[in-house]
Parts: structure tokens; C-alpha cells; sequence
């Protein structure tokens, strides 16, 4: 294989473009990430593209939009980690030797309110749909709840989350939320699931980010001192023990109880040769408050149960024991789905350089993790400068 | 007086096909699958076993009461969604070692708690345009 590195990355700031065609929205990011890379458009040999509400000839059209010159595009739809899906293509396809420039977007254009977990003319799951059963942020709310039997997880614990989100949305010029919110507030707001609350959820958001990837053969020829290697690309998908909670197999994932992101970040540790604690900062695919505790469980940062009282006590903070979703994560920054993975990997990649800005973290971190999740399906990747 | 036309009588439809079963005892009871090889049983039913992806499935009944494992309420209406919130959405917990997302309904949604002993009954939820009932299955409080 290959050696793979990110030469560029770019962010449309997460929002509402109403206005904007999704063409509009990706031009921006690509822009940023080709001039970030210093490689020309005309340069890239392949591109990959991750969107679940697109169309058929967005990818095409968006990539197009720089020229017209005739290499494979391709269209990734994966739910909420359609992005990291993209990226998970590109990093194979140069790391297999077939390409040595790859351009990577993701993009959405969301509607209004909850998303349904599927369409129920294509997949007559009738029950599921019509009966509120694909309801997404219930399916986190009822893991929540049963840990707070379980563990002992609390309100304030999931508050405490939704908090340092805010806290770092603000210093995030690509976050969609601007506003920092305490965690009376967001205990205070209406309540959606109990007991998740509007602010416990990630906001509807449109989006668009990017990324150029690059052989470190090829990386040379360009000047790789900013470069950032691609250490591994993981993924996987749930296994029977998430059925066994059923129906509603399009609402699998990982909210029961982690085992899927366990399962592959074992797999990714195995494979690089390092562990969590090697691993100093993380972007963890958590939409509503809890998430997150779920993770850094899984990911192996502490026990099952502490995840919840790491929050409380800032440990998951830029100077914690590890940073979790600096970027203020899906609650502040937003989560247009297919843009996510790609700006998760945005993010890292300018912790890894010391481009942080404001959120940098300190004692120059060497290896960061990109955790997205969509419903289903994981992808994981490992950064390493 | 009725205004059926002749073949045009009102039915029962189930709103999905598969989920249960009239029994024939007259009750209606939902219908799993247990893997022959695995033993591991599933809801709602599957062709292939989950686990080990056998075609050597046994169709069987579930029993009629399980145990609330976790639940929420849900104040929000996703857009398929024919119930009207405020509705508690629970994961029950069968006597076969299948677990089943459910509408818990008839009770009072601040009495819910974890282990509260629930069973299966089926419920008109809405009627079709050609008047027909259309039925699922939900759980609520056992007596």
C-alpha cells in the first residue's frame, strides 16, 4: 500500500444556504482545499463525493464545475457518514497505486426537521415509518436512559456535553452555531426525546467541505511539509447483536451500545500499532448528548459507564485527556450529513499542523481520529502528522 | 342500509404484512423467527438468521408479554409518522431473548418505568381510502 496524505482541506461555514445551488455550496470548500493543497484542479485524476440527500448528477456537476476533464467521479451515499465514505474511496484509491490525486467532497442541502430513517414506498418497512418508530434521536434517548439506570448517567452529565460543544462552536468561523449556550440552557430548552433536549441535538444545517489527497511520491513533487498522513482507513457495519434490538434495521448504528465503533477501533489500533492513548485528540460522530460518552467508551478512553463524568469534569476538553470534537462536534458545528466526515477530517488536519487557531489544542499532537457514523455504517480514520 | 357495493366489503388490513398472526385461540400475537442452528431468535421474522445467515429458520409466536427495558417519550413528529406526539416510544424486552421497538400506549406516559410489565394488543391506527381498518400492534400496561 501506498503511503497516503491530506495535501489540502476546505469548509463551506455550516448553515442555512437557501440561496445557494449545492454546485454554489461545494464550490467554496474545493476552492479552499485546492489552494490550501497548492495542486491545480487540472491535477487530479479521480474524485469522490459524499452526499445522502443528492442527486444522481451533483457529484458530477459540482466537480465539473472546475473543468471538464473527463477523469471518474463518484457519488457516495452512506447516511450521516456519506463523507467519510467519500474519503475512505479516495484513501484506497491511492493507496492501491491507482491514482495519485484525489479530490474529496461532501455536501448537503437538508430539509426541515427530524430525518425519517428511510422512505417507506421503497422500503415498506410501514410499521417503522408510520408508527414514529424511525424516530432518530429517540433511539439515543432510550440507550440514555436505560444507562442512567445502568451507570448513573445524568441530565447535567448530557447537558455538560451539549456545553463544551457551545463553548467551542463560536470559535469555529465554519460552525453553524455561533452562540454559546451554558448548560442551564441547555437543560432549560424544550424537550425532544426525553431526555434529550433542541439543545442536546444537532441543528439542521447545510454544508459543504473538502479535501485533497495525494501519493507522498507524488506529495513531493508539490512541497508535503504541511502534508498529513493518512495512517488507516476502518469501517464496518453492525453486527446481529444490533439487529437483536429490532425492528428497524435502518436505525441500527451504534446507539445501542458502541459495540460497532469498539469492534473497528479495535481493529484500527491493532492494525497501526498504537491505542488510544496515543491519541490525543478525537472527532466522534455524536448528533445528540450522549454520544459522545458512548464513544469515548468504545473508543477505549475509559471504562463503560465513565463516559458521562468525563464530560462533567472537563476531561474531554482541548486541555483534557483527550480532545473531544473541538470544532464544537455536530451540536454546534452542525451536520449537513455528507459534509460531516469530510470536515471532521478538515479539523484534524489543522490541529495536526498547529492551524488550529483559537481551538488549537496544546503539545503539538501527532495523531488524531475521525469517528463518523451513519445509520448502519461506520467509518474511522487515523491521522498522523 | 349499508352502502358497501357487492365486493366492496370493509376488511382488516394489517398496516405491515408478517408482524403478527391471528392464533387459534382468536388473539392476535406477533410473529418471530428462531434460528435452528444458532437458536437465536429474531423479531420480526427473517428469511436468512442473522447471525450465521442459515435458511433453517423455525416461525414461531412470541409470547404475548415482555418487560419495558427502556423507553422515551418522543414530542416530536417525523414526517411518516401517523401517531401524534407526545407518544412514548419503548424497547421491550421479550421472555424469548428478543428485544422490540414499540408504540407503548394506554397509560399514563409518566408512569412508564424500566421492568413495568407490558403486552401485545392490536389497534386500529388509521383507515385506507377505501374505508378499510388498518391495524398494528402495540403494547401497553398488562393488567
Amino acid at each position: 500500500m501506498n503511503e497516503v496524505v491530506v495535501m489540502g482541506v476546505g469548509t463551506l461555514r455550516f448553515g442555512r444556504w437557501p440561496n445557494k445551488s449545492v454546485i454554489e455550496m461545494a464550490e467554496v470548500p474545493i476552492e479552499i482545499a485546492l489552494k490550501d493543497s497548492g495542486i491545480p484542479f487540472k491535477d487530479i485524476q479521480a474524485a469522490y463525493v459524499g452526499s445522502e440527500l443528492g442527486h444522481f448528477p451533483d457529484a458530477r456537476m459540482i466537480v465539473q464545475n472546475f473543468g471538464w476533464t473527463g477523469i471518474p467521479i463518484s457519488q457516495m451515499q452512506q447516511a450521516c457518514a456519506s463523507g467519510s465514505a467519500a474519503f475512505r474511496e479516495a484513501y484506497f484509491s491511492v493507496a492501491s497505486g491507482r491514482y495519485d490525486v484525489v479530490l474529496v467532497a461532501g455536501y448537503e442541502k437538508m430539509g426541515k426537521g427530524l430525518i425519517p430513517g428511510g422512505m417507506p414506498e421503497q422500503d415498506k418497512e410501514y410499521h417503522l415509518h408510520y408508527m414514529g418508530l424511525d424516530v432518530t434521536p429517540a433511539r439515543i434517548a432510550m440507550a440514555i436512559k436505560r444507562r442512567m439506570l445502568t451507570y448513573g448517567d445524568t441530565a447535567e452529565m448530557l447537558a455538560a456535553e451539549a456545553a463544551q460543544c457551545f463553548e467551542y462552536g463560536p470559535l469555529n468561523p465554519y460552525a453553524h452555531n455561533q452562540k454559546k449556550y451554558t448548560a442551564a440552557d441547555v437543560l432549560a430548552s424544550p424537550m425532544i426525546c426525553s431526555p434529550i433536549t433542541l439543545l442536546m441535538s444537532c441543528p439542521i444545517s447545510d454544508g459543504a467541505s473538502a479535501a485533497i489527497i495525494c501519493s507522498r511520491k507524488k506529495a513531493k513533487q508539490y512541497g508535503d511539509s504541511r502534508a498529513i498522513t493518512v495512517a488507516g482507513s476502518f469501517a464496518g457495519t453492525p453486527d446481529y447483536n444490533d439487529l437483536m434490538g429490532g425492528p428497524g434495521p435502518h436505525i441500527g448504528g451504534d446507539f445501542k451500545g458502541g459495540k460497532l465503533t469498539a469492534r473497528v477501533s479495535k481493529e484500527a489500533y491493532e492494525k497501526i500499532g498504537i491505542g488510544p492513548e496515543d491519541i490525543k485528540i478525537v472527532q466522534c460522530h455524536a448528533p445528540f448528548a450522549g454520544g459522545g460518552f458512548i464513544c469515548i467508551e468504545a473508543l477505549g478512553y475509559c471504562r463503560e459507564g465513565e463516559g458521562g463524568k468525563w464530560f462533567l469534569e472537563g476531561k474531554t476538553k482541548i486541555d483534557g485527556q483527550v480532545a473531544v470534537n473541538t470544532d464544537g462536534g455536530l451540536i454546534a458545528r452542525g451536520h449537513p450529513l455528507g459534509a460531516t466526515g469530510v470536515a471532521e477530517i478538515g479539523e484534524l488536519v489543522r490541529q495536526l499542523r498547529g492551524e488550529g487557531g483559537a481551538l488549537q489544542i496544546p503539545n503539538k499532537p501527532k495523531v488524531a481520529m475521525a469517528h463518523n457514523v451513519g445509520l448502519g455504517c461506520l467509518n474511522l480514520h487515523i491521522l498522523k502528522k | 342500509m349499508s352502502e358497501n357495493v357487492a365486493g366492496a366489503e370493509k376488511m382488516t388490513i394489517p398496516l405491515q404484512e408478517g408482524l403478527f398472526e391471528m392464533g387459534s385461540d382468536g388473539k392476535y400475537h406477533l410473529v418471530a423467527s428462531r434460528c435452528k442452528s444458532c437458536k437465536l431468535t429474531f423479531f420480526p421474522k427473517r428469511k436468512y438468521c442473522g447471525k450465521c445467515g442459515s435458511a433453517d429458520v423455525e416461525v414461531f409466536n412470541l409470547s404475548d408479554r415482555g418487560k419495558v427495558y427502556t423507553f422515551s417519550q418522543v414530542d416530536r413528529k417525523s414526517v411518516y409518522t401517523i401517531i401524534e406526539p407526545p407518544y412514548m416510544e419503548a424497547d421491550v424486552e421479550m421472555p424469548e431473548d428478543v428485544h422490540i421497538y414499540t408504540i407503548l400506549d394506554q397509560c399514563d406516559l409518566k408512569s412508564v418505568d424500566f421492568g413495568m410489565n407490558v403486552e401485545v394488543y392490536v389497534d386500529k391506527v388509521k383507515q385506507d381510502e377505501a374505508g378499510n381498518d388498518v391495524i398494528a400492534f402495540k403494547f401497553k400496561p398488562a393488567a
